[in-house]
C-alpha cells in the first residue's frame, strides 16, 4: 500500500497531537484575500466603509473555475488594499475591521448525528451549496471543489479517495478532526458520493494515525449513511498524502503526468474539505473558518485552532503562546511544501493548514557543496524523475535541457532537497525553472 | 516579536547527513580492512596508508590554493580517495611511489576536472594505473605476509632481514595455471585451494587491502545498513563476476578455479563495495547501476580469465566509468504518469 520513492522525515506530531481544536475568538483586523484558489480571481464586491455581516459574500468571480469569499465577522470594510500573501508576495485583499460585539455565535460544527440522510440533497442542490460557499481543497492545492464534484457524464468520477494521510511533519488538524468531528466528515463524504453518483469510497490514512484508523473504521461500520466506504491504512511515507501518490498507493493508478486525476476517474479530496461541505450543504454556513495547527518547536504553547480566513499569522500565533527566542523560520504550511513568510500581519487564506516555526535546531543554515551523484534525490523523488539533472540544467540556464528530464512532472513535494547530503536546493531550482519556462512562454509576467 | 525571519525556498528542513558523513562512513568501513592489513603488512602498511592519505590531503589543499578555491578537505573524500589508493598498492611500494601515485589521483584524477563530483575516472584508479604504466616492475612484487613471514618488522621496529619476502598472488598462480594451456594444471589450482581460507582470512600476498575478504565484508556489510552505499552496485559486480567464473569453470576445471576462490581474491570484494560504488562515477539511476556493475564485474573476469593481467578490475572500473555517462543517457527516467503533454 504505497508508492515508488519518498522519504521519511522526523514527523514531530507529537507536539501538538494532543491538543484538542479550539475556536478562536474574532480578531479586530482581518484581510480577505481575493486570490485563495485556483482560477478567476475575484472582484470585490464590497467598498471601503460598508457594513458587512458574517457569511456576506465580499468577492466573487464569474468563471466556472473560481470561487467567492465571503466575510467571516460582521464589521466595517477598512480598506481593499495589497497585503502580503504566502505564495504571491503581494495580492489584493479586503481588510475588514469586526465589531467589538454583536458578533454571531461561534460555528459550532459538530452538530451532525448518525440519522444524517445525504439523499435529501439533490447533487445540484450540494453543486450550489459548495459552490456558494467558495469551497476550495483545503490540503493546499485551492481548487474550486464544486468543479470536481460536478458530475460530467462525459468522464464520469469511478473512485472517490479522502485524503487523510496528513503527510508533512507538525500538521495535526486534520488528525484532530477525524477523531472530534468524523460525523461530520463523513457526511461531507457522502454528499460528495450522492453529488457524482459514485460509491467506491476509499479514506486513506496514514499508518501512523491508529486512533484515527480505528475512530474511522467503528463509525464506518456503525452510522447507517457511511456503511460501505473502505477505511485503508496507508504506509507512513512523506508524500503519501500527495493525490498522484495516494491513488498510486490505494489504486495502483498513475495520473498521467500532465494531468489530473478526473482523467482516470478519480476524485481526491482532503477531510476538511469534506468537513466544510457538509457544514455548507447542511447549515449553509460559508467556508470562512478552518482548522490551523499552529507547531513547530518555535512557539511556546503548540496546538490546533479553528480560525477565521484572514487572521493575521502572527495573531494566530500569539495564541499559541507567541515566539519563542530562536524562532527564525515562520513558515505558512508544513515544512517540507510551506511557504517562509518574512511578515507576520500575512492573513490565513483558506488553503493554509498549519502554521510551522522552526528554530535553528530544526533548520540548519549549511552551505550548497557540490553534487556527488549519488542519486539520493532520484530514488527519493516519488514521480520517478532526476532532480539533480534538471536542477544544474537549470542552473547553467539550460532550460530546454531541464524540458528533456520532464522537468514539468515535477509535484515539488521537496524530497529532493530533504535527502540531498550537499544541501543543494533541488527543489528550489526546479521550481525556479518552472517560473522561467512559464516567463518564456508569457504565461507570467516578467 | 521583533525577531528577523529567514525566508527561503521549502523544504524546511534537511535529513541529517552530509557529503563528510557519507565520506565518513566510507572510512569507518575501511577500518577492519585497515586493521587488517596492519597486522598482516605491519610498518610497510602503516607506511603506505600514511604516506598515500598525507600526500592526497596535501594535494588537494595546493591545488585549491592555486586555483583559489575554498578548501574543500572538509568533505574527506581526499582521505578516502588515500586509503583506496594506498589499498590498491602492494605492501613493498617506496613512500615516494605512493606520493607520486597520490599526486596523479587528486591532480590528474579530480582535480583538474573541477573537484569533487565532476571527475570522470575514479581517482585512486586513475592513480593506481599511472603508477602500474610507470612503476610495472614495482606494483607486482608482492610481499609475504606476517603470518606467514615471523621475521617482517613490527610497526615501529626497524627491519633486519635484508628484504622482505615475496611469492605471488592467489591471482598469480591463477594465471600461470592458465598460462600453458596445453597442460592440465590441477595441481596448481590444487595449491590455490589450499590458501582459500588464508584468503578469507587475508593473509595471503597482495595489495594492502584487497586480501582480507572477511574485513572487506565487514565494512561491506556496515555501509550497506547505514544505506551509505546502494546494493545494487555491490551485488551486480559480485554476482557477474561469479557466474562469469562460473561458466569457465564449468567449461574446464583443469584450468579454472571455482568462481569463490575468484570472488575472495584480488579487488574483487574491495571493489564492489568501495570502488564501483564511488557515486561520482557510477550512474545516477538504478536500471544504470545494475548494467554498470554488471559491467565491471564482466570486465574483471574478462581480464583476469583470457587477458594478459592477472588482476583486471582496475581497468574494468576505468571502462565502465568512462560510459557512466552514456548508461546515464540510454537510462533516461521517465515519470510515473508518462512523459509529459509539450
Amino acid at each position: 500500500m504505497t508508492f515508488k520513492g519518498g522519504v521519511h522525515p522526523p514527523d514531530r506530531k507529537e507536539l501538538s497531537a494532543q491538543r484538542a481544536i479550539q475556536t478562536v475568538a474574532v480578531p479586530k483586523q482581518l484581510s480577505i484575500m481575493l486570490s485563495q484558489h485556483i482560477g478567476a480571481i475575484c472582484k470585490p464586491l464590497v467598498n471601503k466603509k460598508d457594513t458587512v455581516t458574517a457569511g456576506q459574500v465580499i468577492g466573487n468571480a464569474d468563471a466556472f473555475v473560481s470561487a467567492p469569499v465571503h466575510s467571516p465577522v460582521n464589521g466595517t470594510v477598512k480598506d481593499i488594499a495589497l497585503c502580503s500573501h504566502p505564495v504571491l508576495g503581494r495580492a489584493e485583499a479586503i481588510i475588514i475591521e469586526s465589531n467589538a460585539d454583536n458578533q454571531p455565535k461561534h460555528p459550532c460544527p459538530n452538530n451532525f448525528d448518525v440519522d444524517f440522510d445525504p439523499t435529501y440533497y439533490s447533487p445540484d442542490q450540494i453543486f450550489e451549496a459548495v459552490r456558494k460557499a467558495g469551497i476550495v481543497g483545503m490540503g493546499g492545492a485551492g481548487f474550486p471543489t464544486s468543479v470536481k464534484i460536478k458530475a460530467n457524464p462525459q468522464s464520469p468520477i469511478t473512485d472517490i479517495i479522502i485524503n487523510a494521510c496528513e503527510c508533512e511533519p507538525f500538521i495535526t488538524c486534520d488528525y484532530r478532526l477525524m477523531l472530534e468531528w468524523t460525523i461530520q466528515i463523513l457526511a461531507g463524504i457522502a454528499l460528495i458520493s450522492r453529488a457524482l453518483n459514485c460509491k467506491n469510497i476509499y479514506i486513506g490514512i496514514e499508518d501512523n494515525k491508529p486512533d484515527a484508523v480505528a475512530t474511522f473504521k467503528k463509525a464506518v461500520e456503525s452510522i447507517p449513511f457511511a456503511n460501505g466506504m473502505n477505511v485503508v491504512a496507508v504506509k507512513t511515507k512523506y508524500p503519501q498524502g500527495g493525490e498522484r501518490q495516494l491513488i498510486k498507493s490505494i489504486l495502483n493508478k498513475d495520473v498521467p503526468t500532465s494531468g489530473i486525476p478526473p482523467m482516470i476517474g478519480v476524485l481526491v479530496s482532503n477531510v476538511a474539505t469534506c468537513a466544510a461541505i457538509a457544514e455548507a450543504v447542511v447549515l449553509n454556513n460559508p467556508l470562512t473558518y478552518r482548522p490551523v495547527t499552529v507547531s513547530g518547536r518555535g512557539v511556546k504553547n503548540p496546538g490546533n485552532f479553528y480560525a477565521p480566513v484572514g487572521m493575521a499569522a502572527g495573531e494566530l500565533i500569539e495564541l499559541a503562546g507567541g515566539l519563542t527566542e530562536d524562532a527564525v523560520k515562520v513558515i505558512m504550511g508544513g515544512p517540507m511544501m510551506g511557504f517562509a513568510i518574512a511578515d507576520l500581519s500575512t492573513p490565513l487564506t483558506k488553503t493554509s493548514g498549519a502554521i510551522t516555526v522552526l528554530t535553528p535546531k530544526d533548520f540548519p543554515k549549511r552551505k550548497e557543496t557540490p553534487c556527488i551523484r549519488c542519486g539520493r534525490c532520484v530514488a527519493a523523488c516519488p514521480v520517478n524523475i532526476n532532480p539533480t539533472k534538471i536542477a544544474h540544467a537549470v542552473k547553467n540556464n539550460m532550460l530546454d535541457v531541464a524540458k528533456q528530464y520532464y522537468m514539468s512532472a515535477c509535484i515539488e513535494c521537496g524530497c529532493c532537497s530533504y535527502s540531498c547530503p550537499a544541501d543543494i536546493e533541488l527543489t528550489g531550482y526546479i521550481k525556479t525553472g518552472k517560473i522561467l519556462v512559464a516567463r518564456a512562454k508569457k504565461l507570467m509576467p516578467a | 516579536m521583533s525577531q528577523n525571519l529567514f525566508v527561503s525556498h521549502s523544504p524546511h528542513i534537511r535529513k541529517h547527513h552530509s557529503t563528510q558523513s557519507i565520506m565518513l562512513d566510507v572510512i569507518i568501513g575501511l577500518v577492519p580492512a585497515i586493521a587488517a592489513s596492519l597486522i598482516f603488512f605491519r610498518t610497510r602498511a602503516a607506511i603506505v596508508l600514511a604516506s598515500c592519505i598525507i600526500s592526497c590531503v596535501i594535494f588537494e589543499a595546493l591545488c585549491n590554493l592555486f586555483r583559489k578555491k575554498p578548501n574543500s578537505l572538509g568533505d574527506l573524500s581526499a582521505v578516502v580517495t588515500g586509503i583506496i589508493l594506498a589499498f590498491s598498492l602492494p605492501p613493498s611500494i617506496p613512500f615516494w611511489v605512493c606520493i607520486i601515485g597520490s599526486g596523479f589521483a587528486i591532480i590528474i584524477g579530480k582535480m583538474v576536472f573541477g573537484g569533487l563530483g565532476a571527475n570522470i575516472f575514479n581517482p585512486a584508479m586513475a592513480g593506481r594505473c599511472f603508477l602500474t604504466a610507470c612503476f610495472g616492475g614495482m606494483m607486482v612484487s608482492w610481499t609475504v605476509p606476517a603470518l606467514i613471514d615471523p621475521q617482517m618488522p613490527k610497526v615501529g621496529e626497524v627491519s633486519t632481514a635484508p628484504a622482505a619476502l615475496t611469492q605471488a598472488t592467489p591471482l598469480g598462480l591463477i594465471k600461470e595455471a592458465l598460462k600453458n594451456k596445453t597442460a592440465p594444471q590441477d595441481e596448481k589450482i590444487a595449491e590455490i585451494k589450499g590458501i582459500f581460507k588464508n584468503m578469507l582470512i587475508g593473509s595471503t600476498a597482495g595489495c594492502l587491502g584487497e586480501t582480507s575478504a572477511l574485513a572487506l565484508l565487514l565494512g561491506g556489510i556496515y555501509l550497506l545498513i547505514k544505506r551509505t552505499i546502494d546494493w545494487i552496485i555491490p551485488t551486480a559486480v559480485l554476482a557477474t563476476a561469479f557466474i562469469c567464473a562460473l561458466i569457465a569453470v564449468e567449461l574446464d576445471p583443469h584450468h579454472y578455479v571455482s568462481p569463490l576462490i575468484h570472488l575472495a581474491s584480488g579487488a574483487l570484494i574491495f571493489g564492489a563495495f568501495f570502488i564501483a560504488t564511488d557515486p561520482v562515477t557510477a550512474p545516477l539511476t538504478k536500471k544504470g547501476m545494475w548494467i554498470f556493475g554488471a559491467g565491471v564485474g564482466a570486465m574483471t573476469m574478462l581480464i583476469r580469465l583470457v587477458g594478459e593481467y592477472p588482476e583486471g578490475f582496475m581497468f574494468a572500473v576505468l571502462l565502465m566509468n568512462s560510459i557512466s555517462p552514456l548508461i546515464d543517457r540510454f537510462t533516461k527516467l521517465t515519470p510515473a504518469g508518462g512523459k509529459p503533454n509539450a
